[in-house]
């Protein structure tokens, strides 16, 4: 019988079965070695080294950063696109002072929401808003973030029961404790010599300190004056108020301190705030600017603004007193700890 | 076309295939992928929270203060002193939030330099009773302080007047 | 026998031989990746933000042109963290600015910065 050689050319352009088949299984076993070989390149990944890592850029994030918007602790979480302009939830104050955090973005981080309207409340949502703003990444992690300072016995916790195996690590920091204090130390009657006076507070004098720890901020944090040194019976006769000096230059604008928050609070004794007028003043009667108050009068960086209290007895001498780094001053900054773990 | 004058294109595709696969296979199959043990997490772990504990005990109080904790320590060197800075030292290392005490240890050198002889040198701050060698896992972390003047137990050898050292502490896990 | 098809045979043979000697030189060559801790150990963010902190705490206190204190640094910088530290501090007038430049460089992290502040 004649045989064929496949490959030798010929006018036949056939080839014959058993080539093709053999020359089939050949190719598809050749290709599936190829592929199978390409594998041998590619490097495992593992997710349980991820965690550590996870864990110290939180932390990073948290100790280091002061979140995105800067101040994002005076966002009203409750109008949808305020809520969505949180990009990053940063305790830092600001990004040239890392592991300085500041108190009332510890107190907004800590307050939290699980139930469903979270996002109508003034709460960040758990553990959503956290996911998105703070772990970053794909990966679904959970988390467990404490925060205790060192004088207090109880931490503040967001997140749930961690397991045994866990990304870890854990950060020392000092938090800026809010609102600069000032005495008011006033005088007895035989020294008084009118029954007004004017707390002047410049800002641009207090604004002008480079160091953020250190800084007041009365635009954005609480400020307390304490009233010491009553010796006779007075009486605060009417609301205080007031006065915004205008940029130019000129007499100033006085109106009184509105009735609902954030405004100008008299606490007689330091106890609960009144609006009842006349009010007896003792020692420790604090005249307590609420956060946000400045900001609601429409006062900037610049401003400078005079209170004016009025009193029964004269007890107050000629001269105004300053609110100033020289005569107030603010708390401590107090250390805490945290801690964050991932899994 | 089909006939039983032996098919050898057919197996021998087969047989090529076949050895093909199971080298591939064999080769595959023994590679061993490491996946590297991330030892240095612990070392992470201690360095920064090292450098917090320092940071922070380097921030002063208050706007007045002449000079932070850390600095006070470290120019008014006395027993009391440096009792004050080992127990600081070591709240700030071992606090947690949920109450639970760490066991971190340490010990402390001050580095200068003489500026006469150009020459850089130390002496330590501080031991812990009982000292023995640390353990591997030690991580070194330091610190800028600027000294007014030289400190009240300092080394002969140091400059008198304002200078600038560096505060080296070795931490470890006891 | 029909011998026609070694040539299927031998191609599968060098095929397996290739991939033996690639199984071979590739098991030599062990993937070296660097861990995400050396990488955060490598870069010096704590050794930045301290002499940044330092610095600006010496400007604070009017000690910034101290040529001792400089010399200090660069050389304490350079001795114990083998790094070189560079700093410079002028002023202008006309826009009532201070600047301090600071330079700092360890051979894997380079870091400049050049430092304003009103007066």
């Amino acid at each position: 019988m004649k045989r064929k050689r496949s490959w030798l050319p010929d006018d036949e352009g056939q080839l014959s079965i058993d080539f093709i088949i053999g020359f089939t299984i050949f190719m598809i076993s050749f290709i599936f070695v190829t592929t199978m070989v390409s594998g041998l390149l590619i490097g495992l990944q593992s997710r349980t080294i991820d965690y550590d890592a996870v864990a110290y850029r939180t932390s990073v994030v948290l100790v280091e950063d002061p979140g995105e918007p800067r101040d994002w602790h005076l966002l009203d979480l409750t109008i949808p696109a305020d809520r969505d302009s949180l990009k990053r939830l940063g305790l830092s104050i600001s990004r040239l002072s890392p592991g300085l955090l500041q108190q009332q973005k510890v107190d907004a981080f800590f307050d939290w929401d699980s139930s469903a309207g979270c996002s109508g409340t003034d709460s960040l949502c758990y553990p959503d808003e956290y996911k998105e703003n703070l772990i970053f990444g794909d990966y679904p992690y959970s988390f467990n973030i404490a925060l205790r300072k060192l004088n207090e016995s109880t931490p503040l916790v967001v997140g749930g029961d961690y397991p045994p195996k866990h990304g870890y690590i854990r950060r020392m920091v000092k938090i800026k404790q809010p609102g600069a204090n000032m005495t008011l130390n006033i005088t007895n009657t035989l020294y008084g010599v009118r029954n007004t006076t004017e707390i002047s507070m410049e800002f641009s004098d207090l604004y002008s300190l480079t160091n953020p720890l250190y800084r007041f901020d009365p635009l954005n944090e609480r400020t307390i004056i304490t009233i010491q040194n009553v010796t006779n019976v007075t009486h605060i006769i009417s609301t205080p108020k007031v006065c915004v000096y205008p940029p130019e230059g000129g007499a100033p604008t006085c109106l009184p301190v509105p009735g609902s928050s954030p405004t100008i609070l008299v606490k007689p004794g330091g106890g609960p705030p009144t609006t009842a007028w006349p009010v007896q003043i003792t020692n420790g009667t604090e005249l307590y600017i609420e956060e946000g108050f400045f900001n609601r009068i429409g006062l900037d960086e610049f401003s400078t603004i005079e209170i004016r209290l009025e009193t029964d007895e004269y007890v107050f001498e000629a001269f105004p007193y300053e609110f100033n780094y020289e005569y107030a001053s603010l708390a401590a900054p107090e250390p805490a700890v945290l801690e964050v773990r991932v899994w | 076309m089909v006939d039983d004058s032996g098919q050898l294109y057919t197996i021998e595709g087969i047989s090529a295939g076949l050895l093909m696969i199971v080298t591939a296979y064999l080769v595959v199959s023994s590679t061993t992928v490491l996946t590297p043990q991330d030892v240095h997490i612990t070392d992470v772990q201690l360095e920064q929270l090292g450098n917090d504990a320092l940071a922070m005990m380097d921030t002063r109080d208050s706007y007045e203060d002449e000079r932070s904790p850390l600095q006070d320590y470290v120019l008014y060197d006395d027993s009391i002193n440096k009792s004050n800075f080992e127990q600081q030292f070591l709240l700030y290392c071992n606090s947690t939030p949920f109450g639970a005490m760490d066991d971190l240890r340490f010990n402390a050198t001050i580095h200068f330099y003489k500026r006469s002889t150009e020459e850089q040198s130390s002496y330590t701050y501080y031991e812990p009773p009982g000292y023995d060698y640390y353990r591997e896992n030690a991580v070194k972390v330091n610190r800028w302080i600027y000294l007014e003047e030289k400190p009240w137990n300092g080394h002969p050898n140091m400059n008198s007047g304002e200078q600038m050292v560096i505060m080296e502490v070795l931490l470890w896990r006891g | 026998m029909n011998d026609d098809g070694q040539w299927i045979i031998l191609m599968g043979f060098v095929v397996s031989t290739i991939i033996f000697i690639l199984a071979l030189i590739v098991s030599q060559s062990a993937l070296v990746g660097q861990t995400t801790s050396e990488s955060v150990l490598e870069f010096s963010k704590t050794d930045i933000q301290d002499l940044r902190a330092e610095v600006i705490y010496l400007k604070e206190k009017e000690l910034i042109s101290d040529d001792l204190l400089i010399y200090d640094l660069k050389n304490l910088s350079m001795g114990r963290k083998t790094a070189a530290v560079d700093l410079n501090s002028w002023s202008d007038e006309i826009s009532g600015t201070d600047f301090v430049f600071i330079h700092f460089n360890d051979g894997t992290t380079s870091y400049s910065e050049t430092y304003e502040e009103y007066y």
